[in-house]
């Protein structure tokens, strides 16, 4: 579905990624896991156009799409559902999730996607009409994807979705994560957490400064001496 | 001066080093840098000398002095505008203010001198004069108004330059003559210094050249003679603790107060300085016009100097003087080229299109380098060589884990910056704890850290073996410590309340905080002791953060008390609680991003540190003794975060988990007796906690107490001794942490039905730990 060849990414003179590879295949659920620094988030943002790619080629559904601006992305299907939430906090919930829905111009779909996404995050529904920067953290990350759902997506790119969240709110959201892939949405998923993001993942990508150093399935990772050694903390 | 100009004579110069050195490398050369300022200051009195001595070109030389004088002006904008980040629409009422002190001062003085012979001197004193009226009515005009922010600030400012303008237009007080302005001094008195070879009418025959020493040239030379001073004064208080606090204040003024900054102050100073500069600007411009009035004071000449602060670049000195020769002096040289070479209908039309011109360039300037045409380089600025040349010390054992001591003593062999200070400092800092070791006769320091840190009887009673025998010491501690909490109702040993709670470093009673309806936080109560590590969890939105930012003064509590070492918080700013010493670090990571890793960290130092200006400018002994202090600190503390590699790197662009490092090294930096850290683990990788725990640990060892938000149940379980779990703003359990994963009503409310999981991920890198070091049993299997 997505595929990645030889991606790379500058910051001024600093290369963040110096020739990336990677695939995503319809309904996977596919992590990038490594160390602060190594590239996992310029990944998606430049695959979502918000950062220009120095090299590379980036193809959706066979179509090429690498330094097509961010809403030319948008319009294909990925969504990307930024670090830190991001959501707008002046606006209500209701208003942020119809941002979500910015290019959606049709009225039944996007009132089956309130559905979607009330029915997913009951939450919301009784928040509707609070501002959104008034929520806590784990309702605005409800309302960061809850957003993007909106958005009607084929590929739904999450980055750090369980960053400063407590654990039971990390659970509702892997809970909710599982259940978007249930509903045949491809999933890219960038995590500090790699325990997390490796037991729910079909596949997984080791990154290490700029480079992809490692890939397997979530199972076959997790039990890789070196990343339980390098990510997972242990040994 | 010049730094991108030093870079364009360097790609001229074999420098083969300059293609691979990375950016923190990227220090300055001072001989280079020497050389070419030397070359600008003798270019700028050159040049104006040739203008003078070829009759072609003289009109330029007035051109010059103006130049001069509005690079004195702007910089003294950019100090209030480039370094400490306040916008000034007003900047002229300062010039204006200083423009007439000089005519209402210089001319009486100039008739009294006069009668000595010195009466071309009156300057001399009438420039410090202006400065310092201007400096004071900045300084008047600051105590109501620099406690503004932003927009209302610069609208005040706006407002203050018409209330000058107008009040001068109406003659007020009968001193300004209104509208008809005031002659000057210059034709009072033609003979600066009452020496007739300093005489301005003085002529001198060279060759083919005649120079005419006329006032335009005399006064360009003063001007020139202002701005060196000028610019070394500025550039010397931008690199010191003064500058330092500005860019703190600037990049963000909330983090800058948590540090101990009183912004209220770093804003007086950089409003009252720029205001000198301002008023000495006015008075060599009253003196080089010999005639001012209220049309040189306009609006427009504000705006005109902040152009030239911002098209140059916003913060650089050097930036400041190229955008005072391209606003102020450009339109002027086109004009003169165009009257000296076009016939005058062209003529009249490039002076009528130049400004036009002037305009898109600078709109285009904004579009496309909205920095400014040299904007400031940190790298160069402040510490430079001294910090990137010297190595970084040596890693710690197998990845630094293992450096510190699961609970307790520092062990021997451990890190480089853990070793020193660790000993000494608790004895003091413990408090009651330590106190209660010292009664127990414990005199060794190892014994005083290990009784602040358990904070129980048990601790003071293992000590004496411990000072005898280290391994039983480090056993004592954790045995101590299994105890934890539960010491509080009874300990191990039985024998009453520890020391910690009977005199707690932090005591909260009540603590209420209501934002419109909602009660954020609801009757805390919580106490800690000194030495202790104790969390604060809940789940997002309990009312943790909102505890902290009533702690440390951001917010004012609604009800309830919180004290200090006996001392009520109540209604003290934050930067004088930060001075009592409690520090903190951010949920949402605040440094101070245009300032390096180093900086950031003497940024902290503010607090120990008193230089002011003064003591910048003039780079006393005293002065110059506490910077070195201040950087040592800093540097000590990079160490012991594991930062020093990148001691001269900005700290935005540090990686996040070094970005979380880097803001517990600044909070470390202010001597804090109580951390507070934000959620230090959140965004980091499991490998980057594992250290981050080490760090936490190391800070107690040296007798800080820490007080915990955190979601990484590995982290929390693995470090607090008791924990407060918060929901809805309420206190719902607390105990140590087995009691805490236990307890039903904090599995529901925030750990989860996967508790389970999360205690047995908790215990996995605690086993690791052991292992690998001194720590025996850990609390996760005392339940």
């Amino acid at each position: 579905m997505l595929a990645v060849e030889g991606l790379s990414a500058a910051y001024g003179k600093i290369e963040a990624l110096h020739g990336v590879s990677f695939t995503v295949e319809e309904g996977e659920i596919v992590t990038l896991i490594g160390a602060n620094g190594a590239g996992k988030s310029t990944i998606l943002r430049t695959v979502s156009g918000l950062k220009r790619p120095r090299g590379g080629t980036i193809s959706f559904l066979g179509e090429k799409i690498q330094g097509a601006p961010a809403h030319v992305v948008t319009s294909k299907g990925i969504i990307h559902v930024p670090e830190g939430r991001r959501i707008f906090p002046q606006m209500t919930v209701l208003e942020n999730l119809e941002m979500g829905g910015f290019l959606v111009k049709d009225k039944a779909v996007a009132e089956a996607s309130f559905d979607r996404v009330f029915g997913l995050f009951p939450r919301l529904k009784e928040r509707v009409g609070q501002k959104g920067g008034t929520l806590s953290g784990g309702e605005q990350q409800m309302l960061a994807i809850g957003r993007a759902l909106m958005a009607q997506p084929k590929l739904l790119m999450l980055d750090e979705p369980s960053m400063g969240l407590a654990p039971v709110i990390v659970e509702t959201i892997f809970e909710t994560i599982a259940e978007l892939s249930r509903q045949r949405i491809t999933i890219l998923l960038v995590e500090q957490n790699a325990n997390l993001a490796l037991s729910i993942a079909d596949r997984g990508y080791v990154l290490e400064t700029g480079h992809v150093k490692l890939s397997g399935t979530g199972e076959q990772l997790l039990a890789s001496e070196d990343v339980r050694k390098a990510y997972l903390g242990e040994g | 001066m010049g730094n991108a100009l030093n870079d364009r004579l360097a790609a001229w110069l074999p420098a083969p080093k300059r293609l691979f050195a990375a950016r923190g490398a990227d220090v300055p050369r001072p001989g280079r840098r020497r050389a070419f300022l030397g070359l600008a200051v003798a270019a700028a009195v050159l040049i104006p000398v040739l203008f003078e001595a070829l009759p072609d070109f003289t009109v330029l030389v007035r051109v010059c002095a103006l130049v001069a004088i509005y690079a004195v002006m702007a910089l003294g904008l950019n100090i209030v505008v480039g370094y400490a980040g306040m916008l000034d629409f007003g900047r002229i009422a300062f010039f204006a203010i200083g423009a007439y002190t000089a005519m209402l001062v210089g001319v009486p003085l100039a008739r009294l001198l006069s009668q000595h012979g010195l009466g071309g001197a009156s300057y001399l004193a009438a420039l410090p004069v202006s400065g310092v009226v201007a400096a004071a009515v900045a300084l008047l005009l600051g105590l109501p108004m620099l406690r503004l922010r932003g927009d209302y600030l610069t609208i005040v400012t706006l407002g203050f330059a018409e209330i000058v303008r107008i009040s001068i237009t109406n003659d007020i007080g009968g001193l300004t003559n209104g509208t008809n302005g005031l002659p000057g001094v210059g034709q009072v008195l033609p003979s600066p210094l009452g020496l007739p070879w300093l005489s301005y009418h003085a002529y001198a025959a060279v060759g083919p050249f005649v120079f005419q020493f006329d006032s335009n040239l005399y006064w360009y030379l003063v001007a020139l003679a202002v701005l060196v001073l000028a610019v070394v004064a500025i550039r010397r208080q931008d690199v010191s603790r003064l500058g330092r606090t500005w860019a703190a204040i600037r990049d963000d003024d909330i983090a800058a107060a948590a540090m101990g900054v009183s912004v209220n102050k770093a804003k007086q100073y950089a409003f009252a300085l720029g205001g000198f500069w301002g008023g000495v600007a006015g008075c060599l411009f009253a003196y080089y016009q010999a005639f001012i009035s209220p049309e040189s004071f306009t609006f427009m000449e504000s705006i005109f100097v902040l152009a030239i602060v911002v098209i140059g670049g916003m913060g650089s000195i050097s930036g400041v003087l190229v955008g005072a020769l391209v606003i102020q002096g450009l339109p002027e040289i086109v004009r003169w080229w165009a009257t000296a070479n076009l016939s005058g209908q062209a003529a009249s039309q490039v002076s009528n299109y130049r400004n036009l011109v002037l305009a898109v360039v600078m709109v285009s300037m904004m579009a496309f380098r909205s920095q400014g045409i040299l904007p400031p380089k940190p790298f160069f600025r402040r510490l430079g060589a001294a910090v990137a040349d010297r190595p970084s010390p040596p890693p710690g054992a197998a990845s630094g884990k293992g450096r510190f001591s699961r609970r307790g003593v520092s062990r021997p062999g451990s890190g480089a910056g853990a070793g020193d200070g660790a000993e000494a400092r608790p004895a003091v800092r413990g408090g009651g704890a330590a106190a209660g070791a010292a009664v127990a006769g414990g005199p060794t320091s190892e014994m005083d850290v290990l009784a602040a840190v358990a904070g129980g009887p048990a601790a003071v009673m293992g000590g004496p073996e411990a000072v005898i025998d280290g391994t039983t010491a480090e056993t004592g501690g954790p045995e101590a410590e299994t105890g934890g909490p539960t010491a509080v109702a009874g300990g191990p040993a039985g024998v009453g309340k520890p020391a910690a709670a009977a005199a707690p470093l932090l005591a909260a009673r009540g603590v209420t905080m209501v934002f419109g309806g909602l009660r954020a936080v609801d009757g805390i109560d919580l106490h800690i002791g000194a030495g202790e590590i104790v969390a604060l969890i809940g789940p997002n939105g309990a009312g943790k953060t909102t505890f902290f930012n009533m702690m440390t003064g951001l917010y004012t509590p609604t009800a309830g008390s919180i004290e200090f070492e006996g001392r009520s918080l109540a209604g003290l700013k934050p930067h004088v609680i930060a001075g009592l010493g409690i520090s903190r670090t951010f949920q949402n990571i605040r440094l101070f991003k245009s300032l390096t890793a180093l900086e950031n960290v003497m940024v902290g130092r503010a607090v120990r540190t008193k230089a002011g200006a003064f003591g910048a400018t003039f780079r006393t002994p005293g002065f110059t003794r506490e910077e070195a202090a201040s950087q040592a600190e800093a540097e000590k503390w990079l160490a012991f975060c594991e930062l020093s590699g990148r001691a001269n790197e900005l700290a935005g662009s540090l990686p996040y988990g070094e970005q979380r490092r880097l803001e517990i090294a600044r909070a470390l930096a202010t001597d804090p007796k109580l951390i507070c850290l934000d959620e230090p683990a959140a965004g980091m990788n499991p490998q980057e906690s594992v250290k981050l725990n080490d760090v936490i640990f190391g800070m107690r060892d040296r007798g800080i107490t820490v007080l915990l938000i955190e979601h990484d149940m590995k982290v929390v379980m693995n470090l607090a001794e008791r924990i407060y779990v918060l929901d809805f703003g309420k206190l719902i359990a607390q105990g140590g942490p087995a009691q805490i994963q236990s307890d039903p009503a904090v599995i529901e409310a925030y750990l989860g039905k996967g508790a389970e999981a999360f205690i047995r991920a908790a215990r996995r890198p605690r086993q690791a730990v052991g292992a690998g070091g001194s720590a025996g049993p850990a609390a996760g299997e005392e339940g």
